[in-house]
């Protein structure tokens, strides 16, 4: 049976809305896109929608309380929301550094969850976190 | 602080544009550069944009705010720049003497060379748009959220409204629905999306949070913390329709409602503010209205990309360390106009004709189908195609220096339909 | 969570019901002659009513009805003011206020019954001749007529329209809550008690006199009351039986402008005449005057309401704000307003001061109806009210260990840079600014918190140190207090209020609502 989706398009400003039309899962034309472009982001939002994730982790003895991670590519969408419950169970040792693996393959993607950045042991006096 | 008293250069802010105008200055050749950023760490805004999407022009690739700083913070903290944290900049004159405090040298008075004006934003706060009803907890800036969720590991709310859908907004319904808040909706007062589209999709679609376009808040309840906001929608005078109201229940109302450039200091220097962009007025080496004063970043004007704040900052390092070592000063100007459908331009001034212009300019309304133009004595010195132009999204002109601005006496930036081009 | 309050004590010699500008007027004035003085304060800060909404001025009286309580108390008040803040380390700022006729005051004749140089004549003479006429016969000095020149030359921005003016010079501009906390510290200093988050839920009167004070955190033996509370007094009056008046609240909204702002348009306070048929509330018609801080306050609305609670402003109430001080002064920037506030008047149906010892219940003081002009008659109700209590068995006698000093706050913003160096070594937290709008440092939101009336929470260090009040609004300095006031009190940075309980200012830590169970 035919099936109708609707995306819009994020390539340019345009944000063309696009209609795809799919049976049994398979594409059979998308419509509204103003360039190629908008044709392929359909598709890929149909069959392989992936996406980036970015949240943070608890951080123990280091400078700030938490430490931002990025998944080092896209992963499913529909996993998203999993990934990012999944990572509020990590806690890290500062100090951290930039680009260190702090969940490798999260949820079976294949996909590791890296530190977006360098993360300092606070210093032993302390110091100020105001 | 306490090795010189007079450095090369003073840039105020290390966010991107700081970051960034400070490591070129130093490369460019200035010895002793200063770095003062009032907050703890560098990186300004950065740090707290956990997200993606930075990056794609300077380093062609799509990098987190955070990543993006730390490619800056690590060649900075190995450049030999004198790096002040916890440190603000009180006052500033014309004759570029400043006085600075922090906790480790008291307060202290400082002559640079050179001063490069990098301090971003604020955000315009609920007062400001005259947002009726009490004054509870729980009203708060997209980006004090923002900072609360990312760096300080606060959750400023539970059940959020969020007024305003500019980019800010967008990210915080998303950060907040994947902390476990509940973001009952996002509400527009314009007829269209103040953001991108990608964020428009990856924020909202994705996560189901409905946009509600012309509307506003036109009411806050709660005498202690907030209870609910009555929401309405807006006529086309961008008036609250009364039969239209609706009370939403929630905790939070949380407010992305636009920024403003932090000209408090630049106002104390004596520099020309354009009240176009609410920065100073610049021209193509970022330098003010004031000799040997430069800006670069937010400061100047809004920019949706930190790659041109970059390139601003690169702008201002070069010409402050050309302005100390060569005496380099500015020159006498050519005004940039905008033209049809641009609503500012940046720089506003062109004083050297020998090398290319980094222009970049929002357009006033979405228009389909257009040429971005740069005229110079109604020459065309620049052109380019677009299948779209919107406010949310600066367009960047790079006109080349062969192609160049010649004799020009005139430079004019316009958008024109392409149609009738064709 | 409720901040912990010390226990009350069981018995005292003078309880004053409310912490606000006249509660602790009394308190203080009363500690010349007694240490035993407690104030029950049922919110978590003094002045935390209707005083912190306040506008700021000591009016000089011209703007009573002749005959009145309110006038009388107001023209010895303003007098007394400069003897009553001595000591407190506060100042009154007596500016002078700019009374401007202008020509809306009497419109032109239509009928042709007035001739146009008769109506201005009226204008630039009988009417401002009239008003210092007026006010010289109220006992008030220094009242002159202004011709349209000086009026320009006073206030350049002031409307095209000014006929004639007078200036009124006794009139000035004092912080209402800073002068509540500095007069409640100077009582406390003194021997005095305040007790926060202290409710009074009634009375125990026995035989008509009055016997003790019952508390939601218990109660106080007393035999002497003075019933100060504000828009709430004649709920507490009847407690004890000691009623016979009734408040009707009438709420006022104030817009608040950007100090830099106000600098370059006016120079201090400005108001229109309006005569009395003209008046369209039971207000004087507000005015635009600076804060004691320099922003301009445009205002206050007079709006009747049933709810002793209602503090919202409503947007016909800021657009009417505006319309009407557009004609006053018409140039002024709309986009500098940075903060808007509402506080709520306590006026009886009579509309006077009701001042004066209950016939019914012996000991027990009201002083209720404290409306405009509250401000600038304190230190004559306090005088007043002394009195009374002196012929309740307050001791007649001043104290001659009385200390006259309450010392005021340090503020790095105030002082030269050779004291901020020398304060910064010997603290480092005086070099840490963490309000970048007011240069306010870590110290002096320490210095809040572990003061004589400690602020617990973020308004009370806000009052105390004005984090939040500039531009931002506390953006950049929110965060920070926070922490702050965490740290000092010993709580969890969710028990952080921005105004005591039910106002948390976080509701929850990061990964809490994802049920996160690490530690």
């Amino acid at each position: 049976m035919k099936k109708k989706h609707d995306f819009v398009c994020i390539n340019c400003p345009l944000s063309c809305s696009l209609e795809l039309t799919e049976e049994d899962g398979e594409v059979l034309e998308v419509s509204g896109a103003d360039c190629k472009v908008g044709v392929k982001y359909a598709e890929e939002e149909f069959c392989n929608p992936r996406r980036m994730v970015s949240t943070t982790v608890k951080v123990r003895g280091g400078v700030l309380p938490l430490l931002p991670v990025v998944s080092a590519s896209p992963v499913p969408k529909t996993m998203v929301r999993e990934a990012v419950r999944t990572l509020a169970g990590v806690v890290m040792e500062a100090p951290v550094a930039d680009g260190q693996v702090i969940y490798p393959d999260i949820l079976g993607t294949g996909v590791d969850v890296i530190s977006s950045r360098a993360l300092d042991r606070k210093a032993a006096d302390g110091g100020s976190s105001i | 602080m306490s090795k010189a008293r007079k450095p090369d250069c003073v840039v105020i802010g290390a966010g991107p544009a700081g970051l960034g105008a400070a490591l070129t200055a130093r490369e460019a050749g200035l010895k002793d550069v200063m770095l003062i950023e009032r907050d703890l760490e560098l990186g300004g805004i950065l740090p707290q944009c956990i997200h993606d999407g930075f990056g794609s022009i300077v380093f062609d690739e799509v990098l987190t705010g955070p990543q993006y700083a730390q490619r800056y913070i690590d060649r900075v903290e190995k450049a030999g720049i004198d790096i002040q944290l916890n440190t603000m900049v009180l006052e500033m004159a014309p004759d570029h003497c400043m006085t600075v405090v922090n906790s480790r040298e008291g307060v202290v008075e400082i002559e640079p060379r050179s001063i490069i004006l990098a301090m971003g934003c604020r955000e315009r706060t609920r007062h400001q748009i005259m947002i009726p009803g009490y004054r509870p907890a729980g009203v708060i800036c997209a980006g004090a959220a923002q900072r609360d969720i990312n760096i300080d590991g606060v959750m400023p709310g539970r059940r959020v409204v969020i007024l305003g859908s500019g980019d800010i907004g967008l990210i915080m319904a998303r950060r907040f629905t994947l902390e476990g808040a509940e973001v009952e909706g996002v509400y527009e007062l314009m007829d269209h999306p103040g953001g991108l589209t990608r964020n428009v999709v990856q924020c909202l679609h994705d996560y189901d949070i409905p946009l509600h376009l012309s509307h506003t808040v036109t009411f806050i309840h709660g005498r202690k913390r907030v209870e609910a906001v009555t929401v309405a929608r807006v006529d086309e005078n961008l008036k609250p329709i009364k039969e239209t109201e609706r009370l939403v229940p929630c905790d939070s109302l949380v407010l992305s409602v636009g920024l403003i450039p932090e000209n408090e200091l630049s106002k104390k220097a004596g520099v020309e503010l354009d009240p176009a962009t609410s920065g100073p007025v610049v021209d193509e080496c970022m330098h003010t209205s004031v000799d040997g004063i430069f800006a670069c970043g937010n400061v100047v004007s809004v920019f949706d990309l930190v790659d041109w704040v970059t390139r601003t900052a690169e702008a201002a390092g070069r010409s402050a360390a050309e302005y100390v070592l060569e005496g380099r000063k500015r020159e006498a100007y050519i005004r940039v106009n905008p033209g049809r459908n641009v609503k500012f331009v940046v720089p506003q001034l062109v004083g050297r004709l020998d090398r290319g212009v980094d222009f970049y300019f929002r357009v006033e309304h979405p228009e389909r189908a257009v040429r971005a133009m740069v005229l110079a004595g109604g020459e065309q010195a620049y052109s380019r195609k677009a299948r779209m132009v919107r406010p949310p999204e600066m367009v960047h002109a790079g006109v080349e220096a062969a192609k160049g601005l010649g004799k020009a006496r005139d430079i004019t930036i316009e958008v024109v339909s392409d149609e009738k081009e064709a | 969570m409720r901040i912990k309050r010390p226990p009350l004590p069981l018995k005292t010699g003078l309880v004053i019901v409310g912490g606000g500008v006249i509660g602790c007027s009394i308190a203080r004035e009363a500690t010349r002659y007694s240490p035993d003085v407690v104030i029950l304060e049922k919110e978590s800060d003094v002045a935390d009513g209707t005083s912190k909404a306040n506008n700021a001025e000591v009016h000089s009286g011209i703007g009573e009805d002749t005959g009145t309580l309110k006038q009388k108390l107001n023209v010895r008040g303003n007098q007394l003011y400069n003897e009553f803040v001595r000591g407190l380390g506060i100042e009154l700022k007596r500016q002078g206020m700019l009374i401007v006729v202008t020509q809306r005051t009497i419109p032109v004749d239509e009928d042709g019954h007035l001739s146009e140089a008769e109506r201005m004549e009226i204008l630039e003479k009988k009417i401002p001749e009239g008003i210092v006429a007026y006010g010289e016969k109220a006992g008030i000095q220094g009242l002159r007529v202004l011709a349209r020149e000086e009026v320009f030359r006073m206030e350049p921005n002031v409307t095209r329209e000014a006929v004639a003016g007078v200036f009124d010079p006794t009139y000035g501009l004092i912080s209402p809550y800073k002068l509540t906390i500095a007069l409640a510290e100077h009582a406390v200093i003194n021997g005095a008690r305040v007790f926060l988050d202290t409710e009074v839920t009634g009375f125990r009167v026995e035989d008509g006199r009055v016997k003790a004070v019952l508390t939601d955190r218990g109660e106080i033996e007393a035999s002497i009351v003075v019933n100060a509370a504000g828009v709430f007094a004649d709920d507490v009056a009847n407690m004890a039986g000691a009623g016979g008046f009734v408040i009707h609240p009438r709420k006022g909204a104030t817009l608040l402008f950007d100090r830099q702002v106000t600098a370059e348009y006016v120079r201090s306070s400005v108001a229109e005449f309006r005569l009395p048929g003209q008046r369209t509330t039971q207000s004087k018609g507000g005015g635009a005057m600076p804060t004691a801080e320099g922003n301009l306050q445009l205002g206050p609305t007079a709006i009747e309401t049933d709810d002793k609670y209602d503090t919202s402003i409503s947007a016909e109430e800021i657009e009417e704000i505006f319309e009407r001080f557009h004609y006053l002064l018409p140039d002024f920037p709309r986009d500098a307003l940075i903060s808007a506030f509402s506080g709520i008047r306590a006026p009886t149906l009579e509309e006077d001061f009701v001042i004066g010892a209950s016939d019914v219940v012996q000991g027990f003081v009201n002083v209720a109806g404290i409306q405009s002009p509250g401000l600038a008659s304190a230190p004559a109700i306090a005088e007043m009210v002394i009195g009374i209590l002196h012929g309740l068995g307050l001791p007649e006698s001043p104290r001659p260990e009385f200390d006259p000093v309450r010392p005021a706050p340090v503020k790095f913003s105030e002082l030269p840079d050779e004291e901020r160096n020398r304060l910064i070594k010997e603290d480092a937290r005086w070099g840490h600014i963490i309000c970048r709008c007011e240069t306010v440092t870590e110290m002096e939101a320490v210095n809040a918190i572990h003061s004589i009336i400690p602020a617990t929470n973020m308004d009370a260090v806000k009052r105390r140190t004005r984090t939040g009040m500039g531009r931002c609004q506390g953006g950049f300095c929110g965060n920070r207090v926070a922490a702050i006031l965490a740290e000092a009190l010993g709580i969890p940075i969710t028990a952080v209020t921005k105004d005591g309980e039910g106002s948390p200012v976080f509701l929850g830590m990061a990964k809490d609502y994802l049920g996160s169970d690490t530690g």
